[in-house]
């Protein structure tokens, strides 16, 4: 609808049917409660976050730390999870019976008590492939599964995309301060006088990002339990596919509430307001506030086995991917005062122009430091799964 | 000084001569002999005696003899003999000419007592000096012809009904909500769709009225002995330039007993500018006070507290569910076929039944009896014919109308996002009418709708339409007439995606049902005349298949099972004039609701919220078994009494029951809303309404105003559960609760019905509060405080204007000013699942920023040469004139994991269109 009504504005050569909005309502300071996070019974080790809610100006993340921070079990069990990282929870190898309903437990420092719902174990099948289509506009990527005992109907994924990135420009020179009295004052080094090696260290880098978006699905509706959903695209071009990348996907088996929830909690946040979506609507999760009944607490939790899936996708198989890296070099005077002058902003990457005898350098190439130094994007320690 | 003396004496003898003179002229005698003579043959026997020079226009005497003779009579009353018969009037100058003239700028001759209390008429007449029109002329004839009605022995009836039709007489169609009514006593009678009217009056000599909007006020002289038939034809009021309609008898907004009731013509509706210069019936009702949308892309709109959902759209008693084209830009009437609307929001007749908040009456117009006529517009998106004539002249006629857009044309120069994108709509009208004899009319209506779109998106979408209904008006006597209809309405939609082949679905909604009414209206004596009738609708709903749209799809056949119900009603109502001034209109319906088989009911636990758990058991009833009845009395209840000629107070009050509901979680009524019908799970809706009015003209009548209130108390109304899913879901009850409203309000409304400048002004404040609060529903909102409706817009004011500065050109204004309507708002953001994702606060707790826009419009029309075969008519205009970006949603999107708040508004800027609409012969 979005479009249509963009469509009948550009018919009339009108653009800007889309504003930004300045909220009037005043947030309160202290934020509620979120908890974010699955139980895990398998061997990935299972990781309670706790946070808050902020105003809507202040788009920070604010963790909840010093909790105490347990999963109780029917049979009265107890297998605290301990905080690691700020507002972090973690326990490895959970022996949860699987016969048995669990729930999470949560002191805050404030000394209110939260409590989930007793939840059953779900078993999550096994991802059968993250599979790829790539088109004119770009890469989209799939995941399919199915359950063959019929007992998984409701899916959620994450994913974790890694890809090796080579810095456009190669560093044989850098930077090297000149003694006092000399003040701020810089020339440049050979990093190998025989101008063949580079600065490796920053050259290649794995960049890493999570989704950000709320994945999940579905096979109520379809007849044999199996499941094919696009759950992420990648732009013709991206920086991602420049070399090597590698996506691990995440699968996690939902109970229906909590698939019902995530949809809302989608509804509200990636969907609302175009003019036929459904009204933003409240989030009720199965968390509770056990010391104040009528304070909302955010979050929904289950617990399963998560089922991972890594997948590797070269450059080389997608002909015409075209990335071109947005950068500049730019020539700077061999001048001790231009070399200075630039310090701050640019890093330097090659000789730009030798004297006509080959003997002196008269400028030097530099660039923006995105553009030479790959730590800014990612680490420079090579995962231990990189081929 | 004696010769100053003799200067004044000359000067005033000169007066006195002249003025003397002229009455010396009809008190002389003359002496007449004639036998079967032309009128020439007297006047020269007159201008022989006496010397005048007398001058007439010899048509106006064609064919006509005269028989009179006398030794001695006065001039005057010779003439008054001769000519009075004729409607032809005379006068003198000073310069002993006498002229014969049918043009009432000269002096009456009929005395001022011949009709009693006729002193305005008199006036009114004198009034037109400027009109140099032919047809007022020949009206003025009719004006003074003396109409007898009856058998002149019958003496001793005392009261006589006269019955007629009024039409229009150029075209032969009918005139509906006509006036015909007598001063003295105050009687009167209102024509019905057909046109046809019923009074009764006493015996003897009257001066029947007979007003309609837009058309020249037409006055009858008649002499009544026994029952009888006046059929009058009325011509079209075209307003010139000097002329000042002074009238003491535009009371329809006065005498009327329903209150609440606002008519629009279609030409009022087409002055009004609108969005790509298309003339919108659904967008001019919403211009008028108590009536509201809730933004640009819905033509949906909301009447005095009441969701989109509880207006019964009538075409031609057809019931049409989705009003609109094009998401709501363009409402689906064609304004071409369109005769009058109507929209009853406090008084609904107790023929109407269904819904809770308003009828919307729209009648159509019928086709031209005398010659084949057309017409033809073209604009920017749109363009439309309509051909009309004739079948069997001046005995039926038919109508036949077409809309269709042509706007997939503009996809190609749109950036690539729209490249792919598809939308069209039509919508086709047939009307025909056909006089069987005098007491049998039969009337025959097709519509048809239809919209498709697919905006690149993988989606498609289509929606339609389609109504049928035939009528039979027949009139046993002067007393009793029915209108027998039948009809089939359906509505259906479907959405369709084939992007991913695994995953390709369609997903088709439809709503069909038959109806059938038997409408009795008898006129008891001037006191009494009783409506009575009955009503059946039959629904049969397919509330949603959901199948696989390839061979490739896995996606599985999910049938929502159909639903029927019968809706019956039975009524009676009494229009009762204790006096003059005092009238009531009274009225029952017996309304039924059988919700029927093939079905599976869920029975849920009691006094535990409906879900899936709670289910206890499954009924299933055959086909035809009846699973639930609900029913029982709906009230109508309307008074008017009248202080003064310009002045009265009406009253009333009226109960609701609606059987079926439409269930969206959107604001807007979307293409996919679902329809429900009542079952044993879902409660019907109950409304009743108090409301009263005062009524005052000014000006001579040229000015209404009215001010009204109301107080409204809603039952059963349906809002959905946080996040509910309303397609495809097999118990949908769960999903919903049902909310208790009530709705108040004051309306104002000024408006200057004749003149140059003609508009009105109209200011609603309202409120429309809901509440749920039992925590046994499932869920409490807002800590079961009342939260307001979606669609609630506390102050609301419009203003429409026409300035005419002549004939063929005309400027007109409107503007409309709204509080916003209410949202939901984020109070907090919080990061999830790798983004910051926004908390929300009450239900409808904030509003979006109020409403504001004003657009302008200029109607030029060509030539009014009556012999020339087309008549243009261009309509330009600027919609959105301040260029404000209203709001239609404010809304929160986590884009690249931030929050971030966006206003969308439908139209963000000016928008300039130009129509061309061509009528043909």
């Amino acid at each position: 609808m979005k479009k249509l009504i963009c469509f009948i504005l550009l018919t009339i050569a009108i653009v800007g049917c889309k504003e930004k909005y300045d909220s009037p309502v005043v947030s309160p300071t202290s934020g509620y409660l979120v908890v974010e996070g699955t139980i895990n019974v398998g061997n990935v080790t299972t990781e309670i976050v706790l946070k808050r809610t902020v105003k809507l100006d202040n788009p920070v993340i604010i963790y909840e730390s010093g909790a105490l921070v347990s999963v109780l079990g029917e049979d009265n069990s107890i297998y605290p999870l301990n905080e690691n990282g700020t507002g972090h929870y973690k326990g490895s190898n959970l022996t949860l019976n699987k016969a048995k309903k669990y729930k999470l437990h949560i002191q805050t420092k404030d000394s209110k008590v939260y409590e989930s719902d007793y939840v059953e174990i779900r078993n999550t099948p096994a991802i059968d492939s993250v599979s790829k289509k790539y088109n004119s506009t770009g890469l989209e990527l799939y995941v399919s599964t199915h359950d063959a005992t019929g007992s998984t109907k409701y899916y959620q994924w994450d994913y974790t995309e890694t890809w090796e990135y080579h810095s456009p420009y190669k560093q044989y020179l850098s930077y090297q301060q000149l003694p006092p009295p000399n003040i701020n004052k810089y020339t440049l080094v050979y990093f190998d006088p025989a101008l063949i090696s580079f600065n490796s260290a920053i050259f290649t880098c794995w960049p890493t990002e999570n989704s950000s978006a709320i994945i999940s699905g579905s096979t109520v509706t379809l007849s044999d339990n199996k499941i094919f959903l696009p759950i992420t695209f990648i732009t013709k071009g991206s920086v991602k596919l420049s070399q090597l990348y590698s996506i691990n996907t995440r699968q996690y088996s939902l109970s229906e509430g909590r698939y019902n929830y995530l949809q809302k909690m989608k509804k509200n946040t990636e969907g609302t307001g175009s003019v036929f979506d459904a009204q933003p609507s409240e989030l009720v999760g199965n968390i509770h506030c056990t010391t104040n009944a009528t304070e909302p607490v955010i979050g929904y939790i289950d617990i399963c086995n998560i089922q991972e899936k890594r997948i590797f996708i070269n450059n080389s198989e997608l002909p015409d991917w075209n990335y071109l890296a947005p950068c500049l070099q730019t020539e700077v005077k061999n001048s001790v005062d231009s070399i200075s002058f630039v310090h701050d902003r640019f890093l330097p990457t090659d000789v730009a122009k030798y004297s006509p005898t080959g003997l002196a350098v008269l400028s030097y190439f530099f660039s923006t430091p995105a553009c030479v130094d790959c730590t800014i994007w990612g680490t420079n320690k090579k995962p231990s799964y990189w081929p | 000084m004696k010769k100053y003396s003799i200067y004044l004496l000359l000067f005033f003898s000169l007066i006195f001569f002249k003025k003397g003179f002229s009455q010396s002229d009809t008190a002389t005698r003359v002496k007449i002999n004639c036998g079967k003579c032309k009128i020439a043959d007297i006047t020269k026997q007159i201008e022989n005696q006496t010397g005048l020079h007398i001058y007439y226009d010899s048509s106006l005497f064609t064919g006509k003899t005269f028989t009179y003779s006398t030794e001695s009579e006065q001039l005057s009353k010779v003439l008054t003999k001769l000519l009075s018969s004729e409607s032809v009037y005379y006068s003198f100058d000073d310069q002993k000419n006498l002229f014969f003239s049918k043009n009432k700028s000269l002096s009456l001759i009929l005395p001022e007592s011949y009709f009693t209390g006729n002193k305005t008429a008199i006036a009114a007449a004198n009034n037109n000096t400027d009109e140099e029109d032919v047809s007022d002329s020949k009206e003025a004839l009719f004006d003074k012809k003396l109409y007898e009605i009856g058998d002149k022995n019958n003496k001793s009836q005392k009261s006589i009904l006269v019955g007629g039709v009024i039409k229009d007489g150029k075209t032969g169609q009918p005139i509906a909500g006509a006036n015909v009514y007598i001063e003295n006593p105050r009687i009167g009678a209102t024509t019905d769709q057909f046109g046809s009217f019923t009074i009764s009056l006493p015996r003897g000599k009257h001066l029947l009225n007979i007003q309609s909007l837009g058309m020249r006020d037409i006055k009858r002289q008649v002499v009544l002995y026994s029952d009888g038939k006046m059929d009058v034809d009325m011509t079209e009021s075209i307003q010139s330039l000097k002329r000042v309609t002074v009238s003491s008898k535009k009371l329809s907004n006065i005498r009327g007993t329903q209150m609440g009731v606002q008519k629009i013509d279609i030409k009022t509706i087409k002055q009004i500018p609108m969005l790509f210069g298309e003339a919108d019936i659904i967008r001019a009702i919403t211009t008028l006070p108590g009536v509201k949308t809730v933004g640009e892309a819905s033509t949906g709109f909301n009447v005095r507290g009441g969701a989109a959902d509880q207006n019964l759209i009538l075409f031609n008693d057809a019931t049409v569910y989705n009003p609109s084209h094009f998401f709501g830009l363009f409402s689906a009437f064609n304004p071409e076929v369109v005769n009058s609307v109507e929209l009853y929001k406090s008084s609904i007749p107790a023929s109407y039944g269904g819904r809770l908040s308003s009828v919307l009456d729209i009648n159509s117009r019928e086709g031209n009896k005398k010659e084949f006529t057309g017409s033809a517009g073209i604009g920017p998106l749109t363009s439309r014919l309509n051909i009309e004539g004739p079948l069997v002249k001046d005995k039926s006629s038919f109508i036949l109308g077409g809309r269709t857009t042509y706007s997939n044309w503009l996809f190609k120069y749109l950036p690539d996002d729209y490249k792919n994108s598809a939308a069209n709509f039509y919508d086709v009208n047939l009307i025909t009418t056909h006089e069987l004899d005098k007491n049998n009319s039969l009337y025959f209506t097709a519509y048809i709708s239809h919209d498709k779109f697919n905006l690149n998106s993988d989606t498609a979408y289509s929606y339609g339409n389609r109504n049928i209904s035939l009528k039979w008006k027949h009139t046993y006597n002067a007393k009793l007439n029915s209108i027998m209809s039948a009809g089939m309405d359906q509505y259906n939609y479907e959405i369709g995606s084939d992007k991913l082949p695994l995953n390709a679905y369609k997903l088709a909604f439809n709503i069909q049902q038959t109806n059938f009414k038997a409408h009795f209206n008898y006129f008891y004596n001037n006191k009494h005349s009783f409506d009575f009738g009955i009503n059946a609708v039959l629904y049969k709903l397919n509330p949603g298949n959901f199948d696989p749209n390839g061979p490739q799809s896995l996606v599985k056949p999910d049938h929502l099972q159909s639903e029927q119900g019968l809706e019956s009603a039975l009524y009676f109502s009494d229009h009762f004039t204790v006096s003059p001034k005092f009238k009531i209109d009274a009225g029952i319906r017996l309304s039924m609701f059988n919700a029927m088989g093939p079905t599976d009911v869920n029975v849920y636990a009691e006094g535990v919220p409906r879900s899936e758990n709670s289910v206890i058991n499954t009924l299933h009833y055959d086909n035809g078994k009846i699973t639930k009845t609900y029913g029982g009395p709906e009230f109508r209840l309307g008074f008017r009494y009248v202080i003064d000629e310009t002045f009265s107070i009406k009253g009333g009050f009226n109960t609701q029951r609606q059987y079926i509901h439409s269930l969206s979680n959107t604001t807007a009524m979307a293409p996919t809303d679902i329809w429900k019908l009542s079952d044993p799970n879902i409660k019907p809706q109950i409304g009743s309404q108090f409301s009263l009015g005062i009524y005052k003209n000014m000006r001579s009548n040229t000015i209404e105003t009215s001010l009204e209130v109301y107080y409204k108390d809603i039952k059963n109304y349906l809002d959905y559960k946080s996040g509910a899913v309303l397609v495809m879901n097999h118990h949908i009850e769960t999903d919903v609760i049902g909310t208790k409203g009530k709705a108040y309000g004051v309306e104002m409304l000024v408006k200057k019905v004749s003149g140059k400048l003609n508009g009105w002004i109209s200011y609603t404040w309202s409120r429309i509060l809901l509440q749920q609060n039992d925590p046994n529903a499932g869920e409490i909102i807002n800590n079961g405080n009342p939260y307001p409706a979606n669609y609630d817009k506390p102050n609301d004011v419009t203003v429409v204007s026409n300035y005419k500065f002549s004939h063929r050109f005309s400027i007109s204004v409107n503007a409309n000013y709204s509080t916003g309507r209410p949202i939901t708002l984020p109070i907090g953001l919080f990061d999830y699942s790798g983004s910051m994702r926004t908390l929300y606060a009450d239900r409808n707790g904030y509003r979006i920023p109020d409403y504001f826009r004003a657009d302008f419009a200029m109607n030029i029309e060509g030539n009014h040469r009556v012999k020339q075969l087309f008549h243009n008519t261009w309509s330009i205009g600027v919609y959105n004139l301040t260029g404000r970006k209203n709001p239609y949603s404010v809304y929160y999107v986590s884009e690249n994991g931030h929050v971030n708040g966006y206003k969308l508004s439908i139209f963000g800027s000016a928008i300039p269109y130009i129509n061309l609409n061509i009528r043909f012969k």
